[in-house]
């Protein structure tokens, strides 16, 4: 049998090594920066990070720099890519190469490859030391011409991700983390095309930012979002009910294949019973069983 | 003596943008010292939990300027770095979520001059296996592993109990048992 104990020791010692020699907190990294910006956007970080529809994140700034993606550049945009709401390989890849005219245009030198194996656009360009201006420009030439919805349906095309399930899962979550802090995050609607209103944009990153993401994490374990989990929350649902000896329900699903409201209620019920000791308790057992 | 640093924090059309500069105020007191001692540790985990050689560093700094922002709460904690490590630890597991850091990164930075070096074939394979394992136990096995967090610190950091810890860490070694074995095989 592999000796797993000693390779993750030697694994480790190899990155503590490697990232040691590289990263220090000196005149490279953020506190002593001569100027760095960084931009974290709340919208996009939670569709990233939580999925949510084929929206296009339209984001337009008052700042000078907006003005030098202009209109009407006949370059390939986000809402034509989503238009049909599936995204082609022709056109992930004209909206890639749309970024870099975008770029261009504003006097950036960049390039794209695909050679990524997860088939995904990678952007690169020489190291000026303008980082201030190329990122604020690659930031909103991204969401021209290839939006986080772009590649969130470029995901889907490859099999990365399936949409519909996202967002019945998106859904589950959100109703879970307002149970569980008590708060009224707002209403979470997508529409006919799968999209989220600015409204449920909003009310979907409150949910997910909240607590620092925890809630929205601890959900979607609990309700068996996260890969091979589902089957493993079943046995320690019905471990709990057998050995407490109490009945929660059922864990039912929707047709999204997420738990749906009953379900959800069942399996709070049997997480949170007793502490969460029952439940630690039998994914333990079951795990030396 | 380090330069003083200014951090401006602004939100626009659902943009929030933080900017910091070498002069202005004083960093919050206690922040500088808290980041020097865990940037290459944080840096680590999300290496390895991300896989991505620009990308994690990134996602550190992602998680470094959240507790910025919210310092004068986190400074208060019993262990501000927990709170860091489970920022990142969750960030870095989302697989869309590190590849749009992978994206800024590459954009931003050039591709050759900051990539995190490559570690040994060895090592590349064992850290695949671990992110190909489901994401809780993939987090306790680089905390524990590369992060050196005792059981409790683990626990403390994924909110969960010592015995859900035990439970993932000994499942996933199972699994990276097998699965290494059969790679050795091949």
């Amino acid at each position: 049998m592999t000796d797993v104990e000693h390779l993750l020791e030697s694994a480790a010692d190899d990155v503590r090594t490697t990232v040691g020699d590289e990263v220090v907190a000196d005149s490279t990294s953020i506190p002593r920066r001569g100027r760095r910006r960084v931009l974290v956007r709340s919208s996009l970080a939670g569709l990233l990070a939580v999925g949510g529809g084929l929206t296009v994140a339209t984001m337009v700034g008052s700042d000078d720099s907006a003005t030098t993606i202009s209109s009407g550049d006949g370059l390939v945009t986000s809402e034509m890519i989503l238009q049909d709401g599936l995204v082609t390989e022709a056109e992930y890849r004209a909206g890639a190469e749309a970024v870099v005219s975008c770029l261009a245009g504003a006097g950036i030198e960049a390039t794209v490859d695909f050679d990524d194996p997860n088939r995904h656009a990678s952007f690169s360009r020489p190291s000026s030391g303008l980082a201030v201006e190329s990122d604020r420009h690659f930031e909103r030439c991204l969401d021209r011409h290839l939006a986080a919805p772009v590649s969130l349906g470029w995901a889907a095309a490859l099999g990365q991700i399936d949409l519909e399930r996202f967002h019945g899962e998106t859904i589950a979550t959100f109703d879970c983390v307002e149970q569980r802090v008590g708060v009224d995050f707002g209403e979470l609607v997508f529409d006919e095309a799968g999209g989220l209103s600015s409204d449920s944009q909003r009310a979907r990153d409150a949910a997910f930012e909240h607590d620092d993401h925890g809630p929205w994490m601890r959900c979607q374990d609990e309700l068996g979002f996260t890969a091979d989990s589902k089957a493993e929350t079943e046995a320690v649902f019905e471990c709990v009910e057998r050995t407490t000896g109490e009945d929660f329900g059922e864990l039912t699903y929707g047709a999204s294949g997420a738990l749906d409201d009953a379900g959800q209620q069942a399996l709070r019920a049997a997480a949170g019973h007793l502490g969460d000791v029952p439940w630690a308790l039998c994914l333990e057992q079951l795990t030396v069983d | 003596m380090v330069a003083p640093m200014e951090v401006t924090v602004s939100q626009a059309d659902g943009e929030i943008t933080a900017e910091r500069s070498d002069s202005g105020a004083e960093p919050p007191e206690g922040y500088e010292s808290f980041y020097r001692r865990e940037l290459g540790p944080v840096v680590g985990l999300a290496y390895v939990l991300s896989g991505s050689r620009t990308g994690a560093e990134d996602l550190a700094q992602e998680g470094f300027l959240a507790a910025y922002r919210r310092w004068d709460r986190i400074s208060g904690y019993d262990d501000p770095g927990a709170w860091v490590r489970r920022v990142v630890a969750n960030r870095a597991t989302s697989l869309l979520r590190r590849r749009q850091a992978e994206v800024r990164a590459l954009a931003k930075l050039g591709r050759s001059a900051h990539q995190l070096p490559e570690l040994s074939t060895e090592s590349e394979l064992i850290w695949r296996e671990v992110r190909r394992l489901p994401r809780r136990q993939a987090q306790v096995i680089a905390l524990r592993y590369v992060d050196g967090s005792p059981i409790a610190q683990v626990a403390r950091i994924l909110e969960c109990s010592e015995n859900t810890v035990k439970t993932h860490l000994l499942r996933a070694k199972q699994t990276l048992a097998e699965r290494l074995s059969s790679e050795e095989g091949r």
